[in-house]
Formats: structure tokens, sequence, C-alpha cells
């Protein structure tokens, strides 16, 4: 496979312990919040202090791994604590800022904070207009917003020089509303309102997704259109992180083949059946 | 002195009538949530032709594709309809109608995206809707509208649903195609053991009620056509 093509893998992390992991299974970037600064999602292990973080980046440094920093949503209680935290971080030598709020991202520009601004998927950001605004704001890397089908990314992305991407491995992490503007109580991430079982006029009704098999379209596409990141959230459980980690890996190495979409989609959905035996373990456990 | 508005999707248009309009100074038209929901020339056309007063144009988020084609469409509604608002939640929209016509479209931060503004700091708030010509804010949560303090930004109050989420996948679709067989329906959705609590579906979102009284500093009230509009400017004290 060549190295070239091969499509980087990001993952969130909130320990010293998943840090020292990732680390040893060759990650290539990685992400971390901190408890202070809200980050709207649910459930998300975070680090304690500035200082933990800096040591992870040390850590991560020393391996050759850039270490990015989730602030996402900084709400006017938080916005002069998180710009702080920010400074302090950026002073620290971490890689860059993961933001979704304009507030945040025009705090920081007032005040000349220099950093790698990565544009959070939870952002409404889906048309080459959005982009060209937030590029306004030094935005140079956007982490695809998930409902956005690769079609509609690509069409977004084109003409937007020097801006990368980055997409989730949506099959496994995927809202089926809008996340970044559902205010539906996720209960920490464990009991998703969105999967539970309703009722419409006498009949069961529940929230629609797409299957599996859309969604590993999808990615090969959004590889072909020059996504260069395959991103593994903060979800509440470090085993479960770690096996979204696995199968992104396997995914990565098949979409580094010269197969068609139909080749891959073939090999991706046996990959997807090897682990959902183990999640569906992990799942019951839990 | 509040001003009220009657908000209608255009599938709806056809069947107004000249006493729906009776008591509300101007027109919502479009939807919020929906790209499938956006008003043509015509559709502003026969509403005018009906005697709205004075029109706001809902828009959604919108990719790449259909916010080129709302943008042609736009431009025709103006002519039409010369002085329209429009509504807005996706920032290129804003950017690119600011870009076309030289700030002189009065536009609004629309729902769902003012909901996640108004957590935002206020005098960024302020400095925002400055720079970007955006003249009201949308909202539909008492609680969110009580506790901003951006004074000088002017609201509006939706009722008589609060928003929750949107989904892209439309559970009104059948086979994927869209035939707007959504509009002015609400569909009651109801939880079961061990939840308990309704919720609602309208076109592609969900939502709560709102029977709150509008909360102070409130400039205008706005009222859907199919959910009953009177009666819940009644309840609401509106």
């Amino acid at each position: 496979m060549s190295k070239k093509k091969r499509m980087k893998i990001q993952v969130g992390i909130g320990s010293r312990e998943e840090l020292d992991y990732y680390l040893e299974e060759g990650v290539d970037e990685l992400y971390c919040g901190i408890y202070s600064v809200p980050s709207h999602v649910e459930g998300a292990r975070n680090f304690s202090t500035v200082e933990e973080v800096l040591s992870a980046r040390d850590a991560a440094h020393k391996r050759g791994v850039k270490l990015f920093f989730a602030a996402n949503e900084a709400s006017k209680e938080f916005l002069a604590h998180t710009v702080a935290v920010i400074e302090e971080l950026v002073r620290g030598g971490i890689d860059g800022v993961i933001i979704k709020d304009l507030a945040l991202l025009d705090a920081l520009r007032r005040k000349k904070v220099r950093t790698d601004y990565i544009l959070s998927t939870l952002s409404y950001c889906i048309n080459p207009e959005a982009l060209a605004f937030y590029a306004g704001y030094g935005v140079k890397r956007v982490a695809l917003p998930e409902q956005l089908r690769s079609s509609e990314a690509a069409a977004m992305l084109r003409g937007a020089r020097g801006v990368k991407a980055e997409v989730f491995l949506k099959h496994r992490e995927y809202c089926v509303n809008y996340n970044g503007l559902c205010f539906l109580d996720c209960h920490g991430g464990r009991n998703p309102f969105c999967e539970r079982r309703f009722l419409a006029a006498g009949k069961e009704y529940r929230m629609s997704d797409r299957g599996a098999a859309e969604h590993l379209a999808d990615l090969y596409d959004h590889r072909r259109i020059g996504v260069e990141v395959l991103k593994v959230g903060r979800s509440p459980e470090k085993e479960l992180s770690r096996l979204i980690f696995r199968e992104a890996r396997q995914m990565v190495e098949l979409l580094a083949g010269d197969f068609t979409k139909k080749e891959f989609l073939g090999r991706a959905l046996k990959v997807k059946g090897s682990f959902d035996v183990l999640y569906k373990y992990l799942k019951e456990r839990s | 002195m509040i001003e009220r508005a009657l908000s209608v999707t255009p599938p709806e248009v056809r069947g107004l009538r000249p006493k729906d309009l009776a008591g509300y100074g101007r027109v919502y038209l479009g939807s919020e949530f929906c790209r499938n929901l956006l008003p043509s020339a015509d559709d502003v056309r026969a509403l005018k032709d009906k005697g709205a007063a004075e029109l706001t144009v809902l828009t959604p988020l919108l990719p790449a594709a259909p916010l080129k084609a709302f943008l042609k469409t736009f431009d025709r509604i103006l002519r039409v309809f010369p002085g329209a608002e429009l509504s807005l939640s996706d920032l290129g929209l804003m950017r690119a109608v600011n870009r076309a016509y030289g700030k002189s479209v009065p536009l609004l931060l629309g729902r769902p995206v003012s909901v996640d503004f108004v957590r935002m700091d206020e005098k960024f708030l302020e400095r925002f809707f400055a720079e970007n010509n955006l003249r009201r804010l949308e909202i539909d949560d008492p609680d969110r509208a009580a506790s901003f303090g951006g004074g000088a930004i002017k609201l509006s109050f939706h009722y008589p649903f609060r928003y929750l989420a949107m989904t892209k996948f439309c559970p009104f679709k059948k086979k994927g195609v869209c035939s707007r067989s959504c509009a002015g329906r609400t569909v009651k959705i109801r939880q079961t053991p061990p939840y308990s609590g309704d919720f609602f579906l309208r076109n592609n979102s969900y939502f709560a009620e709102n029977r709150a009284a509008p909360p102070k500093g409130i400039g205008r009230t706005v009222f859907p056509l199919s959910a009953g509009a009177r009666l819940f400017r009644a309840r609401a004290g509106a």
C-alpha cells in the first residue's frame, strides 16, 4: 500500500493512558479537551488541567504526532476562560484548536492568537460561501459536518485552496440529527434520545438513519475528493474508542488500495461485520 | 406594540384566504428547516395578490447547489416584492447576499442557528449583527429569550413550537422523494416506557410546545398558519 495515499487517523483522547495507547499504536494525530472548557460532546473524556495537556503534547511531539485542543463551544460565561486557556496552550506549543463558535474565533482573532484553526464538525459550514466566511477567521481545516454528503462536501471544498478536510467513520459515529444544532438529551452519550422507540399515530416511530453501506460508500467518495483525515471521536468509553480506531485503521488500509467503489464496499462491509460482534459484546457488557 | 406575522409554507399559499391574513402585518414564507420548502417568485406573487403587506423569506441551511439556485430565485423574488426581508441560518447565504446586494436586503438570523447564537457573548453578537447587516434574531425559546442580554438586537418570538432538533432524513419522504406532503402537518410523537412525554414533528424537524407569553423586549411574534395561529395567539396572550 502506498504511504502517500494513506489517510491519516486522528483520535480524541482524555487521559494519559489513552495517549500512551494510541502513540504506541501509531496514531497520526490526536486531539483532546479539558473539563473546564465545555465542548458540546456529552460524556466525552477529558484532561483536567492545561499542564496535563501540555505534558501530553510533549509526549506526542516526541513521536512526531500532532496534538490539537477541542474547544468547540464557548458560551458567554465561558468565553474569557476559554480564550485564556487557548492562549496558554498556544504559548505552550499546542498544534491547533478545534472550534465551533464564531464568538470564540472572533475573540481569538482580535487577540491575534496564531495557531491552526480547525472548524468543528458541529459547525454548520456546508457550502463554499460559508467556508470562505470562516476562512476569514483563519480556519485552515474543516471537520466536515456529519450530515454533509460527499458530493456536497466536494462542492464545498472545490476551489478552497489549502483547506484540509476531516471526516468521521460515520457508520460508527453518526448523529441522525444535525448534532451541532441538536437540543435532545443524550444522557452523557450512553442513552441517546434519538435511538429510542417512539409512537406516532399509534405506530412505532424511529428516527431514521442511513445504512452502513451508504456511509461506507460515502467514505470512499470522501477519500476520492481529497479528504485527508479520518477522525475517531471521544466516546464515553475508552474501549469503544479503541474499537473504532482499530476498525478505522483497517478502513484506511482499504482506502489506500486501488479498489473500485464496489470492491471497496464489499471488503469494507466484511471488515464492519467482523467488528459488529465486538461492538455488540461491548454494548451488552456496559 | 408587538408586530404580528403569519408563517406559511409555499404549498399553503394557494389555499390562503384573505381572512387568514387579517391581523397580520407581515407574512413569513418558506421554511427555516427544509430546502424543499423554499418559495418561488410565483409563490411570492400569489401571496402579494392575496394582500400580504410585508414579506420575510425563510431559508434553511443550504449546500452549494441549492444555495446557488436559491440566489437566482431570490433575485426574482426581490423584483416581485422589493423590500422583502431574508431570514437565514446559513452564514454562506449571509455572505453571498451581502456581497450581491451591498447590504441593502434586511437579514434576520433565523432558527435553528439563532438558538445556538443566543448563548454566545452579547458584545460579539451586537458587533456581528452590525457588521453583517443582521437586523433581527428569530427565537422560540422563552428561557433563552428572557436571559438574552443583547439589548441592541431586536427579537422575534415564534409560536407554538420550540425547536429541538433537525434531521436530514425526512420522515415524510417516500422512497427518498419529497412531495411536500409535510406542509401544514404536525405529527405528535409519544415516548415509550420507561420514558414519558410528547414532542412534535413538523417538516424535517422536532419541536416541543411553546405556549409561553412573549418575553420582555419581543418586538414581533410569528404564528404558523397550520398550527391554529389564532388559537395559540389567544392562549399565549400575544
